[in-house]
């Protein structure tokens, strides 16, 4: 029951949220308590996981692999606590600031159904169920990104929407035929047939998952959609959807060749091999060049996506681990860069780089959360990002894939450099004459603060946080 | 003319509608089936006499009117668990007369919640791209 | 016979709606997606067996179903995915009317982005 809470508690959250569509004040409260909620059960979850090993739960008492089954593991429980925490500094941090319209239009309620979509994709065992959510996922970010209707919105509200419809559709159709291959639809149990499938026929049925999927987590080379659209919602929008919307991709990709195809073939791990090389060196080379931050940040954001693919094609446990780590410390940065950057335009009434600078004179906190953000990201040793990425690269080192080690130190090096630029920008250069900005509303920056300051509690708990991940890839067998 | 015909033909979806919900759970039709239905009464009912009037008709802010549907269904869901038994199983209540049985169970709450919802969810979206 | 109808029907489907999807057109887009949907779930029919017999309901008075029947997940699948396209789609279309109405054009040119300056 435990593992369903956090699919229900937003799930009721958002029903009771459009319920009481009339009484704004209301249901700024509960917008506030369903998300304290979901990150208590979502703490909950993991800390039973965290003690009993995974955790499953057939829905209506129908037993797997016949029903719907949800089954915590340490990944997606992992996963579904910073979800909870991600929605819930969102939250805190749209509590005084939305704009009228959007509040209207419900803002809110969306926001939950995102966050019961990702609990839900983050904890069923069930290749369909996983479906519906990210379809539950697709529909509510879709409507968010375009609410509101600026000319900008609309522009990326396509862009999104088109290329991730198609992927619904192929994983729908990668669904139809292994289904028709296998006959099941529950993971554990699809992980009992696909060896018995012809291994060519898998190959292709897994091409299909891996574009879907790709297509998703923004993989090269179908990442185009992601930096022409996220950039164009308010940025607590953008914190969300950077935050978590591609860390389900890549989960599901996970997923799917741990679980489904435990074995896939060599052709389809070099593939991802490639792929993950790809985006690791040409999105960083983009990020360089951007014109605003959030711009840059959407290319970074797709670079790292090759640190969590490229470790799974590696496949090995100690690489898994590894991804998990870096994905729940990558939420967490990136979603925090996008709200500073928020708090940035805000204050200096613009998002254009050339209305930034003289950070650390005129707004000091804010300078300071930039750059631990900053520092976060491009993994410098005492933050979270470190141990994990080094990690990778040793493993890839381990399982001699040199061109792997290479993408990864490439994307460190441009990473580095981008945030170098943007930071000289930013921070120590003079504030340019002219800036119409306001001071930013308190609780954005309670909320941004608090973001920053979980980044550097993942940092110190990493010790015992890397041991579980590991412990979890280790004896987490199948049954 | 349309007028006319729209006068008549609403109540008759409507009720249709309410058919296919309540013959849902074994036969062809359900909370979405007869949501749409419905939905498509209120849309000939907007095309005859205008927006305004279909809102009137409805009485209630489509969009609440889908959260209500979205906690109905919800409430199906977590009445299994007073019952003791694990969430989403179904429950049913068999109520046997002269006439015949009568069976009442929660997948029928479930539907009732989905009617609403896609009511709600239809409506707006017409609403929206009917919207100058 | 159906054998070889319905997957060249798909092969079609799906080469018409790629084709639609490509072009410079937003209407056309729309069009495409809902031709690929269309094509996806047949695909889905098609992989789940195609039997042509009764419900798969267990009659009064009997134990076992009655051969031959259906697979029924197959077709629950199909459903599902039609009801969430079905919501999907819709929403696109609003969107794609936005657009039209804010661009002026069904032209997808209209989406690119004027290119910024670069930075100092």
């Amino acid at each position: 029951m435990i593992v369903l809470s956090v699919l229900v508690i937003p799930l009721s959250t958002a029903a009771i949220l459009m319920a009481l569509w009339t009484h704004p004040e209301v249901r700024r409260v509960i917008a506030l308590l369903g998300s304290v909620l979901h990150l208590g059960a979502a703490g909950f979850l993991l800390q039973a996981v965290v003690d009993r090993g995974p955790i499953s739960f057939a829905v209506g008492s129908w037993p797997a692999p016949f029903g719907i089954e949800f089954r915590a593991d340490f990944l997606g429980a992992s996963m579904a606590l910073v979800t909870a925490l991600v929605g819930l500094i969102i939250n805190l941090y749209t509590t005084n600031d939305l704009d009228e319209p959007r509040r209207r239009f419900g803002f809110h309620p969306l926001v939950f159904v995102l966050l019961a979509g990702l609990s839900g994709a983050f904890t069923t065992n069930d290749l369909f169920n996983l479906f519906v959510w990210f379809e539950c996922i697709l529909l509510s970010s879709f409507v968010l990104l375009s609410l509101g209707g600026e000319r900008q919105q609309i522009r990326g509200g396509i862009n999104y929407v088109v290329p991730n419809l198609f992927s619904s559709m192929l994983f729908l159709a990668g669904l139809g035929l292994i289904y028709g291959a296998t006959g099941t639809l529950n993971m554990d149990h699809l992980g009992m047939r696909t060896g018995l499938v012809e291994p060519g026929l898998m190959t292709a049925i897994s091409a299909l998952f891996l574009t879907a999927f790709g297509l998703k987590a923004a993989l090269f080379p179908f990442f185009g959609w992601l930096p022409t659209s996220y950039h164009t919602p308010p940025f607590a929008v953008s914190a969300l959807f950077a935050g978590l919307l591609t860390k389900v991709g890549v989960f599901a990709l996970i997923r799917f060749f741990t679980k489904v195809w435990p074995d896939p073939s060599v052709a389809i791990t070099g593939l991802l091999l490639w792929l993950s090389m790809g985006g690791l060196v040409v999105a960083g080379l983009a990020a360089m060049r951007q014109t605003t931050l959030r711009r840059a940040l959407g290319y970074l954001l797709v670079s790292h996506i090759g640190f969590l693919t490229g470790g799974l094609a590696l496949g090995s446990p100690t690489a898994l681990a590894m991804v998990n780590l870096y994905m729940a410390h990558h939420m967490i940065v990136i979603c925090g860069l996008y709200l500073v950057a928020g708090l940035i335009a805000s204050t200096a009434g613009s998002e254009s780089l050339k209305s930034a600078g003289g950070l650390v004179k005129t707004h000091p906190l804010l300078a300071w959360l930039l750059g631990l953000g900053f520092l976060a990201l491009a993994g410098i040793p005492p933050l979270s990002g470190f141990a994990p990425k080094v990690g990778l690269i040793v493993e890839a080192f381990r399982l001699n894939q040199p061109v792997l080690v290479a993408g990864m130190l490439l994307s460190s090096l441009f990473t580095i450099f981008c945030l170098a630029k943007l930071w000289m920008i930013y921070a120590w250069r003079p504030q340019p004459g002219d800036t119409q900005g306001s001071q930013p509303d308190r609780l954005r920056i309670l909320a941004t603060t608090l973001l920053c300051a979980c980044m550097i509690g993942l940092s110190l708990a990493l010790g015992p946080v890397a041991t579980w991940a590991s412990a979890a890839q280790t004896t987490e067998g199948r049954p | 003319m349309f007028a006319v015909a729209a006068r008549f033909l609403s109540p008759l979806f409507l009720l249709i509608s309410v058919l296919l919900l309540m013959r849902g759970h074994n036969e062809p039709g359900g909370g979405f089936a007869g949501g749409l239905v419905a939905a498509a009464a209120l849309a000939m009912q907007m095309l005859a006499f205008g927006k305004e009037e279909m809102l009137r008709a409805l009485r209630v802010d489509p969009r609440a009117l889908a959260g209500f549907g979205l906690v109905v269904s919800l409430l199906s869901a977590f009445s299994s668990l007073l019952a003791g038994k694990p969430f989403f199983t179904g429950l049913w209540w068999v109520w046997e007369s002269p006439l015949g049985v009568a069976k009442l169970g929660t997948p029928m709450l479930f539907d009732l919640g989905v009617y609403f919802v896609v009511i709600g969810i239809a409506v707006s979206l017409i609403d929206d791209l009917e919207g100058e | 016979m159906s054998d070889l109808v319905i997957p060249l029907m798909i092969g079609f489907l799906f080469a018409v709606g790629l084709y639609l999807m490509l072009r410079q057109s937003l209407i056309k887009l729309i069009f495409g997606l809902v031709l690929v949907g269309n094509a996806t779930n047949l695909l889905v029919f098609t992989a789940s067996r195609l039997v042509s017999g009764g419900t798969p309901i267990v009659r009064k008075g009997d134990k076992v179903l009655q051969t031959p029947f259906p697979d029924p997940l197959g077709q629950a699948l199909i459903l599902t995915a039609i009801v969430i396209s079905f919501g999907t789609l819709a929403f696109v279309m609003v969107l794609i009317k936005r657009a039209y109405d804010y661009f002026g054009t069904d032209d997808v040119c209209a989406l690119i982005e004027p290119e910024e300056e670069e930075i100092a």
